[in-house]
This record gives C-alpha cells, structure tokens and sequence, in this order.
C-alpha cells in the first residue's frame, strides 16, 4: 500500500517536546490480539471493510458533537486512541477505570465499542459526586478524599481532570489499582496532575489550550516495589518477622544449652512486632497470645515453667499469627 | 548512678497509704524488692493514721516517707528532690492524677522504669477516655504495665496500644509459716474475708443463700472475717429474724490483722465465699485462700475464671443470683470429694499462680530484661 494511503490508519499524537508519536494503527495486523478485526473482505472478494478503522473514524466524529471544547476534544481523541490502542494487545477481559470528569461524553462512544474487542470488557466511571446514569458502564460515586480502591484490579485507569477533583493524595491508592504492566492515562490541564499523576517514563502529549495526556505504564518491578513500601506491605515484613522469631525459639528451646536469655529477648522482640502491628491484623488474640507465650519461656527460664507450655503456646500464636 | 543503692519508690494513688496496704501488693512489691534485689523501698503519701505497726512487723526495711498534702504540685516536687533515687518507680492504678507525675519523672529520669499496676475492673476501664491524648502518652511512658487478672489483662490489651501483662496479687508468707494443709482438719466452714457488709463485699448474698439451706445443713457455719460496716448489724438483726436459729450456724470474728491467725482460719475452712458486686483484678484474700486448699466459690467478677482455676478448684454464679449461689453451697457442701479434689487443686494452682516470690521475679525481667 502506498505511504500516504497507509498513513490514512495511523493516528499520532504530538508530545512535549515537539516529536510526533503514533498512538494507533489500525491496520497492523501484528498488533491486534482483540476479538475486533482490523479488516474483513466480503464473500464475492471485492470490498474490505476496514472494521477497526471505520470505528475509530466513527468515535473520532463523534467526539465533535459531543465535546465542544476543540482542545478538550483533542484531548478525549487522544484518550480514545490510547484506549483502543491497548484493547488490541491481548485477548482478556478488561477492567477499565474512568476517574472524575465532568460529563461521561468523553468515552460514551468508546464504551459502546469495548466489549467488540472482548465481550467481558467492563468500564467502570467513579466520581466523587452524582453524574448522570449511563447503562454502557458501571457508575459509582465516592468522595475523592475517602478513595477505597481495591488492588490489582485494573488494567487501565483514565484520569479525567476536566471536573478538576483529582487529589495529589490519590496517587498511591492509583497505582496500586492498577495491574502490573497496567496503564495511566491522565487527561488534565492542572500543571500540580501533570507532575504528580505521571510515572517514570510517562508520555505526555499536547491536546491545546493547556491540556495534556500523559500515558504512563506500571512495570511489575515498580507494582510490587509500590506495594511493599505501602503500610500493609510493611505490616506483612513484620509479620514475616514476628513468625521467623516466633520459629526459632521453639525450634531453639527444646536444644540442650540452649541460651535461653537470648531466647527471651527475640521473644520480647516478636511480642513488640505484632504489638506494632497488631492493629493491621484482623486477629483479636494474637497479642494475648504472644505474651501467655512469653511468659511461659520466662518461666522456663526463672526455673519453674515447662516447655511443653512454650509449645504449646507457641504453636498456638504461629497458627494465629499465620492466619492473621 | 553506678554503686550506688538503687530505689523503688511507690507513690500512693490518692491521699496515702494505710497500714493494711503495706501488706498487699502495693507494700509487698517494694518490700520483696528490698529484700531480694537489696533496694531502698519508699513508700510515697500523706499519713492516714498515727501509727503503721506492719513497718515493723511485716515490711522491715521499707520506709515511709510522708507528704503535707497529696496534691500533685507537691508529688513533682517530692520528685524534683529525689529523682535521682528512684530507679523505679511503682504506681497503682489508672488516675490522671498520676500522668504529670510520670512525665516529669521521665523527663528527670529517662533510664528510670516505670511499672504502673492496675487493679482493673471493667466498669471502671470502660468509662476511660483512654484515646486522649494525655492518656496515651502515659501509657507510653510506662515500662510494664500490669493487670491482676487474665480477663482484664486481654480487653485491656485488646484495646490499648501496648502490651499488658498479667501479675497477680499473689501471696506473700510473711511469717514463714508452715503452709501446709491437713485437709482432714478442715470443718465444716464457709468462709469469707473483707470489708463485712460493704456495698461492694455484697455479704448479704452469702448469707441469703446460706438461708435457704441451713436447714439441711445445720452443720455448717458461716464465718465471716473483718470489720464491720455498722449498718450491716442492724440488717443482720433483722435477717435473724427472719431465719430462726440461723444465728447459730453465723459467726462474725470482727478483722483479724495477725497473719498467723488469720491464716489458721483460712486453713480451717472448707469453703471459701466471695460475693463481691465487683472487685479491681483478684483481690488478696483469694491467694490466701488458694494457699490454704479452700474450695473457691464467687460470684462472676472479672477475675472469677482465675479465683477458681476455670472451674478446676472452685465454681462461680452470676451476679445476684441468689437461688444459683445457694444451689452451688448446697451441692458442694454435700460432696466430701469436690471439696477435696478442689481445695488440693487451689492449693497447686496457688503456689504456681500466686506465689509473690516469682511473680517478683517476673517484674525484676519485665523491667530490666535481665534475671537477677
């Protein structure tokens, strides 16, 4: 096909620093994994319906009635270009989550299209005060400030600032959202978003008047690295930590010139980790356990106490601890 | 501070300490670390009465040292002037009146433990702010915080963000007297011990059960041990009157403050009874009673699982329950064997629970992390 036909299935968006990005083909065949073809030929042979193009075309227009705003609209073309750019990669059911915004015209018409690419495609619209209901996709309200998002549960998030609620302190709870290898993309023309909501190697682009797109992509290296540096992740160390502690004095104390002073003092050390933790963990008993279990090593060690006490109280704080 | 004698300084929660109190664990913790670990124990007030003969009778070696009033500007500067004695300091009770004390404490002696013991019952803990501010730093500022009883040791713990441990008020032989039981010179006695006719002793629970079945036990007495409210003589008139010859099977000794007679008492009954409507952990007279082999029974105050082992030496009834509690009399009182078996079992689990001699020990490593 010549290059300038072939061009006609390339849509590009223009960066920040000036350099022109192709955002979709729709006609590279390698590319697509999806349900949706990019092409079929009709029976006789003759005609070729270029099935993704001519509904990326259609998207595209109809974003003209639906956005006024000519920068804005640039903006959700964007967005649209990149969601369908990502429906094409692998042939899975997708959790997309559309964050904020002032109105749902913005993806309306990429809503009807999602399930083509699989028919388990869901979009969830969360904002933090009542929009309008829409029947092409999940509608929930929650107040910006008390985000509860669930991790790991979504493959693409789309931030729309145009409602300008978005919340620095969102940031964390986002990118745990997100799957490993999941996406962010930010439509937004507050310059405070646009530092905050973009990851390492974010992709910005130019929508006019102000707006951008980035489009930022979570590495599982970067998730798990995330997640760990969260308070649960922290919590689970420490747990970790208080069970390994816990191991070691029983399998230390029943050894003949054990050093049992020592012994006490990782015990005293687990007791304070789960004290530290205690609150995180869903268990009720777990610290009364840890000190009837310390207690009954420190009667060991004064002389009058019995290990199988401290087995037995152990193991009865490791299956605790190990539940929690 | 090195080579020099180190201090435990328990300062009373409130006015000053009576010389009963010296005797109990608020007397028994300085003292037993006097004698074991070679501290200057100083108990910390204003005078309550002219004389404290268990100084010298029971406590040797502890001191006084007595305060013109008992307000908390003159506890820090009580404080400010011998800080750098008290290596440990032991307070009993949860009382704001004690968290300025404590933080200056800390302030002056942040090498210094602090071990706060509580005599918790959970009514009173439940109408604690305890998530004030003030509060939560007095909890920090606390190295071992104690609760005299399993029950309120784990709701406190569950509830407060540090750790609580359990130390009983145990007992303390301070006669070294012979503890042995001959159990087949036990009689025929219930006993009870405390502040007779008290709001809170409830002894005329006791007494209304026992009513209900003196007739079948007629020989069985009722003892009841300790100062006497003065209303109580008017009711226990009355009650008289109402059960003929009842008076017979009732005996009210006044207190006992010798400890050789007063446990010759405890070994001689078969039963003892605690009625109280509430009770601030595991009051004292149940070692004493553990360590004799009385069968326990007790109506179900926080600590009524440890009073009777979880039912292995004893059995509990629910609050005001008469019918129950005369129930409970009646059936132990005919089974020679449950009162045998129990009243053995009391006295085990008393020497291995409240044995004041290792529950020092325990606090000595709480504190210090370390066995002496």
């Amino acid at each position: 096909m010549a290059e300038q036909a072939r061009e006609y299935f390339r849509y590009y968006g223009e960066t920040t620093d000036g350099s022109r990005k192709l955002l979709l083909d729709t006609l590279d065949f390698y590319s697509n994994h999806s349900a949706l073809p990019m092409h079929i030929v009709e029976e006789n042979g003759e005609a070729v319906d270029f099935v993704l193009d001519r509904e990326i075309k259609k998207l595209l227009h109809s974003l003209e009635t639906a956005v006024s705003d000519i920068s804005l609209r640039q903006g959700y073309q964007m967005v649209n270009l990149m969601l369908a750019a990502f429906c094409l990669r692998k042939y899975k059911p997708l959790k997309l989550l559309h964050l904020g915004g002032r109105a749902g015209a913005g993806l309306t018409s990429f809503c009807q299209l999602l399930p083509k690419f699989h028919p388990d495609n869901r979009m969830y619209w969360l904002t933090p005060t009542v929009r309008e209901q829409r029947t092409d996709r999940i509608c929930m309200m929650m107040p910006f400030e008390e985000l509860l998002l669930p991790q790991d549960a979504f493959d693409i998030i789309v931030l729309d600032d145009t409602d300008e609620c978005l919340l620095p302190s969102m940031k964390e709870q986002l990118w745990l959202s997100l799957r490993p290898e999941g996406q962010l993309i930010l439509l937004s023309r507050r310059r405070e978003m646009q530092q905050v909501f973009s990851g390492k190697g974010a992709e910005t682009y130019l929508a006019g008047e102000g707006w951008t797109v980035s489009q930022s992509t979570i590495s599982a290296a970067e998730h798990e690295a995330m997640a760990a540096d969260t308070w649960d992740g922290a919590v689970k160390t420490i747990q970790q930590e208080a069970i390994e502690r816990i191991q070691l004095v029983q399998r230390e104390v029943t050894v003949e010139g054990a050093d049992i002073d020592a012994l006490l003092q990782l015990a005293d050390e687990a007791e304070q980790f789960v004290l530290l933790i205690y609150a995180s963990l869903p268990s009720l008993e777990v610290k009364y356990l840890a000190n009837e279990w310390k207690r009954a090593l420190l009667d060991y060690r004064l002389g009058w106490g019995k290990l199988d006490k401290i087995q037995q109280r152990g193991n009865a704080l490791l299956i605790e601890l190990q539940i929690a | 501070m090195a080579g020099k004698r180190r201090g435990i300084y328990s300062i009373a929660p409130n006015n000053g300490w009576n010389d009963q109190q010296l005797t109990k664990n608020c007397g028994i913790v300085p003292y037993l670390f006097h004698k074991r670990y070679g501290y200057r124990a100083v108990m910390v007030g204003t005078r309550m009465q002219a004389e404290y003969p268990s100084l010298e009778r029971y406590v040797k070696g502890v001191e006084m040292d007595f305060l013109p009033d008992a307000e908390w500007e003159t506890e820090c500067r009580y404080l400010q002037e011998h800080y750098q004695d008290m290596d440990v300091l032991v307070l009993h009770g949860l009382f704001p009146f004690y968290f300025p004390i404590v933080h200056r404490y800390r302030q002056l002696r942040p090498d210094g433990k602090v071990y706060l013991e509580l005599d918790p019952n959970s009514y009173y803990e439940d109408t604690l702010e305890w998530t004030h501010p003030a509060f939560l730093r007095f909890l920090q500022e606390c190295d071992v915080i104690g609760a005299s009883c399993h029950r309120m040791q784990k709701c406190l713990g569950q509830k407060w963000p540090c750790v609580v441990e359990y130390l009983p008020n145990g007992f303390y032989n301070f006669d070294q007297l012979d503890m042995a039981v001959d159990f087949g010179r036990k009689e025929k006695v219930i006993l009870t011990v405390g502040r007779i006719g008290s709001a809170q002793k409830r002894n005329e629970e006791l007494l209304e059960a026992f009513a209900k079945i003196y007739v079948s036990l007629p020989d069985w007495t009722v003892r009841l041990i300790g100062k006497i409210e003065p209303d109580f003589m008017q009711w226990f008139k009355d009650f008289c009157l109402r059960y003929p010859r009842i008076g017979r099977q009732i005996e009210m000794t006044g207190p006992i403050f010798e400890k050789k007679q007063l446990l010759a008492e405890y070994k001689r009954a078969k039963i003892f009874a605690l009625t109280s409507v509430f009770e601030g952990g595991t009051p004292n007279v149940v070692a004493e009673a553990l360590y004799s082999g009385c069968y326990m029974i007790t109506s179900d105050i926080d600590a009524a699982d440890d009073v009777i082992d979880e039912g292995r030496c004893g059995s509990k009834y629910e609050r005001g329950n008469i019918d129950v509690l005369a129930d409970i009399l009646y059936q132990v009182c005919c089974d020679e064997n449950c009162m045998l078996q129990g009243g053995k079992r009391a006295l085990t689990y008393g020497k291995e629970e409240y044995d004041f001699e290792k529950i020092i020990q325990r606090l000595y490593w709480l504190l210090f992390k370390e066995v002496e």
